[in-house]
Formats: structure tokens, sequence, C-alpha cells
């Protein structure tokens, strides 16, 4: 039963610090800050812009990628993977 | 041979195909159509998933929102892939885990409530019904400009097309 409740605290862990980023890029750098953000200039593209356009996705991308990275190899460790190899 | 000439072929072609596809690939079970016997790879579920991603709405409507609205559209851009974000960690572990084929199906049977089955099919229809309208706008510009035909045909013929292979997506 504790091995189940270790498995999903870190689970929850997990889900709690990428949902805190994806809060992070797209509501807060790319709607809420994004006036402060525009006084930064990157490579002649204003940054909270950016950020609502183009960093938040590519944030998104990323992390789904190492949700699912990071998820598999909690799985193995708890021994609750559904593939055998 | 015309360029219009080869144009239908092509079209006429790629829709004989979709639909030799949909008759011979026919799912004949609920969990054939969803899950097609579990027997996709995860990358090509991947890539059919981002196919989905990379629509007429996406490419047409969504180009289009952006150009028009500027700094306003990016709401629907950061919504359109973050929500994909909210879907692999919050819902698609615990749907395949539990069984289940569409949302409203889990929500209702995790939360024991009648209800919340009721807001998930309400959230689905206004979120699909807004997809959608996007998708048929795009599908019905994008056939009446190179078949060169009625806005109103086109989307005819997308419609169609797009139901036949829809069939067969398992």
């Amino acid at each position: 039963m504790s091995k189940n409740k270790n498995y999903w605290q870190a689970n929850l862990k997990l889900m709690t610090i990428c949902l805190v980023i994806w809060f992070v890029v797209s509501y807060l750098f790319g709607i809420i800050l994004v006036e402060q953000l525009n006084h930064i200039r990157i490579g002649g593209y204003k940054l909270g812009f950016w950020f609502a356009q183009q960093g938040s996705i590519y944030t998104f991308v990323a992390l789904i990628f190492f949700y699912a990275n990071r998820m598999h190899k909690l799985d193995r460790e708890h021994g609750v993977h559904e593939d055998d190899e | 041979m015309s360029l219009q000439t080869t144009t239908y072929l092509i079209v006429g072609l790629t829709f004989a195909i979709y639909i030799g596809i949909a008759i011979w690939a026919r799912a004949s079970t609920t969990k054939d159509f969803y899950v097609a016997g579990g027997s996709v790879h995860p990358v090509a579920n991947g890539m059919a998933t981002a196919a989905d991603w990379m629509s007429a709405a996406s490419f047409i409507s969504m180009a289009g929102l952006i150009a028009f609205m500027g700094y306003g559209g990016s709401v629907f851009l950061m919504g359109w892939t973050g929500g994909y974000v909210l879907l692999a960690m919050l819902l698609a572990p615990y749907l395949r885990k539990f069984g289940k084929f569409t949302v409203p199906e889990f929500i209702g049977d995790r939360y024991y409530s009648k209800a919340a089955r009721i807001v998930a099919v309400i959230c689905l229809i206004i979120a699909s019904v807004t997809y959608v309208i996007g998708q048929m706008k795009g599908i019905g510009v994008a056939f009446s400009r190179f078949l060169v035909i009625d806005y109103d045909v086109g989307l005819m013929i997308g419609m169609a097309s797009s139901s036949s292979t829809r069939s067969s997506v398992a």
C-alpha cells in the first residue's frame, strides 16, 4: 500500500512541476507579464509576444516529452510498466 | 493534360483510395474503432494525433486568425497546444488505465456522478463545435480554390471525404 502511495506522490510531484512551468510560460509570460516582457527585445522580437506565439508552444512540446520520459522511468522503478521490453 | 484535369484526377484518386481503405478496414466494434484492436504502433498513433493537430483548422483558420487579430490571436495558439499538455498529464494516462474510451464516460465513472458526466459532455460539444466550424470553413475554402467550384460545393465534397475517412480511422 505504501508502495502505491510513493508512486502516486512521485507522480503528483512530477505533474505539479510540469503544470507550474505550463502556467508560467503561457499565462504569466504570454498574457499577464506580456507588457513588461515586451520591453525586452531578442533578435528584434518583443519577448512577451514571442512567448505568446512561439515560446510557450516550444515549451509545451518539450514538457510533453519530458513528462512521458519521466513517467516511463517512474513506472519502471515501481514495477507498474505495461510493456515487457 | 491541363492543370484542371490533373487536379481532378489526383483528388479523385485520393478519394478512391480513402473510400477503398474505409470499406476494407471497417471497424466492427467500439473497441476496434478507438484503439484499432491495440495493433497501432505508438509512433503511428502519435503521427495520427499530429495529423489531427495539423488540420485545416490550424493551417488555414488559425493562421488567418493570427494574421487578422495579431497578439489577441495568441490565446488560441496557446490553448491549442497547451491543451495537449493537460490532456497528456491529467487525462490520457488514466483514461487508458481505466479502460474507457471517451472522456465523459471516464469522468462520470471516476466521480460517480451523472452531473459531472453531463458537464463533460457540454464542454466537449462546445469545444468540438468551435473546432469543427474552423475545420469546415478551412476545408470549404481549400476545396473551392483548387477544384475551382463554389464554396458550398467544396464544403460538401470535403465533408463527404472526411466522413468516409473518419469511418476508417481504425
